[in-house]
């Protein structure tokens, strides 16, 4: 099979790209990277390590979800589980350099199971499952504690290699920044695949997609083991760099912050998960510090009512709606 | 030249509950041939292209293609094969671009493994690149360019319906089932789409199958055509012969009439 | 005299039969809301958590009566199950899923207020006859699981015959099944659903209530609550009536048995296993759901 051969003389262009403006946009960003430490105190560098590690997670649920149209309510497990393997590495003497990969290989085969009632299951009903999955885990954390803390927590010894503490602000902001940069490559270079096409096709319309091939449920098994990927690292450096874990974080009420993450970004979109992901970091910490702590979850259920309701694209929609108001302002 | 895209149907009978949407229906169409299928509401003719494309389970008889059987294979996999199909209600992704709509149709090309597209690797840039040049030429073709970037919720119906068929023209099919393309089409519309249809297919021959209700475009565009009622074949030959058919006029019209 | 066992065994039955009455009392407010809207409310135990919370703070902050306080509770529930499908559900894009996230939403919304109105520890609630018992043959009998039984039957039976036999019930199917062709012939969709969601806000807070009577309650307590009643919508399907009524009562009685023989840890895993079963099991045409035209 091959293209069909061009019979019309013009042939219409791919969408245009601009290279410089790229370029300038990733300069940019890494000036802003480095600049940062110089210009914020060590609790804002901190707060900032958390806001990338988030992104990478919330990256991963934008994979499943905004990408490949399916609600996937265990991703907080999935985080869950790259942060308790950086909390059991002491107890059960795994050693640095077999971490990743058992982090790898864990959330491979987690997301792989959580995602075979994709075989038999779609819409609803999945997600149900997908619930049931991450109700487990709690269980299972919770029911260890021997182990694992049980729901009292458990605390992790920072990450040491050489100079390297995960626990210091600022050497967790680079690995964090690291980790957040590759995920981001990755997921702007999946959706620049046939890949992430797929998982489009699959979202908008299942029929479309089987009509020209595209194996519908592998498709959606290959989205959730990704996102479960993305989150598992991201719990990975979270443990090493927050110190603490418990379940109380990784739990129904955890997915759905993520959640609210991906649509509050802008569900589909890069941007829209590092939006997302910097809402559920910097805005309970601004009420934290303002005394109004409780007020966080009251605005985030508010938050994600109105941005349903009135701005659907999430806060990329937003930024995109006000940047050419002001475009078209300015050219008046 | 070996031509692919011979397609056969041996007594195909479709069952929904107890009626018979498609009854023994036995046809044969020969490589590279365009063809006609007509017929009256309820004839069964959508029935028989879900049959072909997998769309719809087959209670009894066998479908096949360039000799290989496909009446049981997943749908996926016959469009793998190159049995691609057009739906009557157009079904396309709403939020996105005719252009990235088109690239959906690139799937049927040979795609690179995971890791190999993750790491944007060499193999990658040349298939990313090879798709991009063949949704582009099919979108300039069917003359989609000026609003190739436009999210396709955003077009009227005329151009929703061009942005489905360059996506099953975008990668040359086998077998093309299209089912009713000219419906909501105006007379203008309707012809360029004829012309382009039957200029895309003399380039590079491939099965076509089209369901329609427009008797002049069936005229057009298709030298043979098979008229259904009922579920079952009442004529098969030129439009002409077909049309002129007693059956198949009574079929449409009742009792006498004319075309 | 019955022998211990059998004893034992009308208990756990018992106790699984009163709570799977519950479920079924909040199960048919989700499918009258889900056949009838469309949608699925994912605050719809802390709707009813909220008329809960509310009456007890009447009755016990504002020596309110208690029936007038659970009066109170209900319309409260009632309103804010109305008001969810007049402000938000009319008006929200149809891109699917939606419906979910703005209801998430809204319970984030809920119980971030209950938390701060009531604060995160666990507290009881009114008796609601929870204190009345009885022992027969062995098995303690309480009145408050003959009312949870009661009113799970007045509910399934009432359900059926509402949507299968009373002209109200063809109305809600057919404008269920095509709102416009129902309008054009004068049925008050939009009217008609607003109520419906109004009838599930009643429901889920009765059920709240009984509830509250049985479990020590927070803002969290109709969370696992709903699982269930989810997971037996689930595996019955929700466009359909008996099978995931009798799910709710099957699941009550199946944890009510898995906790009983394997001690409280054994809930959870019990279901998973369950679910996974079933949905391993069932035909794969029963499981799918309602899906796009082959057009």
């Amino acid at each position: 099979m091959k293209p069909v051969p061009d019979i019309s003389a013009r042939a219409a262009a791919p969408p245009p790209s601009r290279p410089w403006l790229r370029t300038a946009g990733v300069a940019a960003l890494l000036a802003i990277y480095a600049a940062l430490p110089f210009l914020l105190g060590k609790y804002a560098i901190y707060t900032a390590a958390q806001v990338m590690i988030y992104a990478v997670a919330t990256l991963g649920l934008d994979i499943v979800y905004g990408r490949a149209g399916q609600l996937s309510l265990a991703h907080a497990s999935f985080f869950g589980l790259g942060a308790y393997v950086a909390a059991l590495a002491d107890p059960l003497a795994l050693p640095l350099w077999a971490q990743p990969e058992a982090v790898l290989l864990l959330a491979i085969i987690a997301g792989g199971i959580v995602a075979v009632p994709t075989l038999r299951l779609s819409g609803l009903r999945l997600s149900l499952v997908t619930l049931l999955f991450g109700e487990l885990f709690t269980w299972g954390i919770n029911h260890s504690s021997s182990l694992t803390g049980g729901s009292e927590g458990i605390t992790v010894n920072p990450l040491t290699i050489g100079g390297f503490d995960s626990q210091d602000a600022l050497h967790a902001y680079l690995l964090a920044g690291a980790l957040a940069s590759g995920a981001t490559l990755l997921a702007v270079q999946l959706g620049r695949s046939q890949y992430g096409r797929r998982m489009l096709a699959v979202r908008d319309s299942e029929l479309a997609s089987v009509s020209v091939g595209i194996p519908v449920v592998r498709t959606k098994i290959v989205a959730f083991i990704m996102s479960a990927v993305f989150a598992a690292v991201a719990g990975w450096v979270y443990a090493y760099v927050v110190g603490f874990v418990s379940p109380t974080t990784f739990d129904l009420f955890g997915s759905v912050n993520f959640m609210v993450a991906v649509i509050l970004g802008g569900s589909g979109r890069v941007l829209g998960a590092w939006f997302g992901a910097a809402y559920i970091v910097l805005v309970p910490e601004a009420f934290t510090s303002l005394g109004y702590p409780n007020l966080f979850p009251i605005l985030g259920g508010g938050v994600l009512i109105a941005v349903a309701l009135l701005l659907p694209g999430g806060l990329v929609e937003g930024a995109s709606l006000l940047l050419s108001a002001a475009a078209k302002r300015a050219r008046a | 030249m070996i031509q692919a895209g011979a397609l056969g149907l041996n007594a195909v009978s479709v069952r929904f509950g107890g009626i018979a949407a498609v009854s023994e229906v036995t046809l044969a169409f020969a490589p590279g041939t365009i063809n006609g299928l007509i017929g009256p509401n309820g004839a069964g003719k959508t029935t028989l292209l879900n049959a072909i494309s997998g769309f719809a389970a087959v209670s009894s008889g066998r479908i096949d293609l360039d000799g290989a059987e496909i009446t049981a294979m997943a749908t996926a996999a016959r469009a793998r094969r190159g049995v691609v199909r057009g739906f009557q209600t157009v079904r396309l992704l709403e939020q996105e671009s005719v252009f990235d709509n088109v690239l959906v149709g690139c799937e049927r090309l040979p795609q690179p493994d995971l890791l190999v597209q993750l790491l944007n690797l060499p193999a990658q840039r040349r298939c990313r690149s090879r798709d991009l040049d063949a949704a582009a030429q099919i979108v300039a073709g069917l003359g989609l360019g000026p609003v190739a970037q436009r999210p396709v919720a955003e077009l009227p119906f005329a151009s929703r319906r061009l942005t489905e068929i360059a996506r099953v023209l975008v990668v040359r099919p086998t077998v093309l089932l299209l089912d009713e393309p000219a419906a909501g089409l105006d007379t203008r519309d309707r012809h360029a789409l004829t012309e382009t249809l039957a200029a895309y297919h003399a380039s590079d021959p491939f099965t076509m199958l089209v369901v329609e209700h427009d008797v002049d475009l069936v005229r057009r565009l298709c030298p043979h055509c098979v008229a259904l009622e009922m579920g079952r074949v009442i004529a098969a030959g030129p439009p002409a012969a077909v049309l002129d058919d007693a059956r198949v006029q009574r079929a449409y019209f009742g009792t006498g009439g004319h075309a | 005299m019955t022998p211990s066992y059998l004893a034992s065994a009308a208990q756990v039955t018992l106790s699984g039969l009163a709570t799977g009455s519950l479920y079924a009392v909040l199960l048919l407010g989700v499918i009258l809301v889900f056949q009838v809207s469309k949608n699925i409310n994912f605050a719809y135990g802390q709707t009813g958590m909220v008329g809960a919370y509310a009456s007890y703070a009447l009755y016990a902050g504002a020596g309110v009566p208690v029936w007038l306080a659970l009066l109170l509770g209900v319309i409260l529930a009632v309103l804010v199950a109305a008001l969810t499908d007049l402000l938000i559900i009319r008006n929200i894009p149809t891109r699917q899923g939606f419906d979910l996230v703005v209801t998430l939403g809204e319970l984030l919304l809920l119980t971030a207020f209950a938390q701060m109105v009531f604060g995160t520890s666990a507290q009881s609630y009114l008796k609601l006859l929870t204190d009345v018992a009885s022992v027969r043959g062995g098995v303690f009998i309480n009145a408050n699981d003959l009312l949870c039984i009661a009113l799970g039957i007045i509910a399934t039976i009432g359900g059926h015959v509402l949507l299968k036999h009373t002209s109200l019930g063809v109305s809600l199917r057919a404008s269920a099944a095509d709102a416009a062709i129902a309008q054009s012939v004068g049925i008050r969709v939009q009217a008609l659903r607003t109520a419906t969601w109004a009838v599930s806000g009643l429901l889920v807070c009765l059920g709240a209530m009984l509830f509250a009577a049985r479990l020590s309650v927070n803002a969290f307590y109709m969370t696992p609550i709903m699982i269930n009643v989810f997971i037996a919508g689930m595996i019955g399907g929700l466009d359909r009536y008996w099978p995931p009524m009798m799910a709710a009562f099957g699941i009550a009685v199946y944890q009510s048995w898995a906790t009983y023989l394997f001690g409280e840890p054994g809930g959870t895993p019990a279901l998973f296993v369950l679910v996974i079963l079933v949905m391993g099991l069932v035909p794969r045409r029963y499981l799918e759901e309602r899906h796009e035209a082959r057009a």
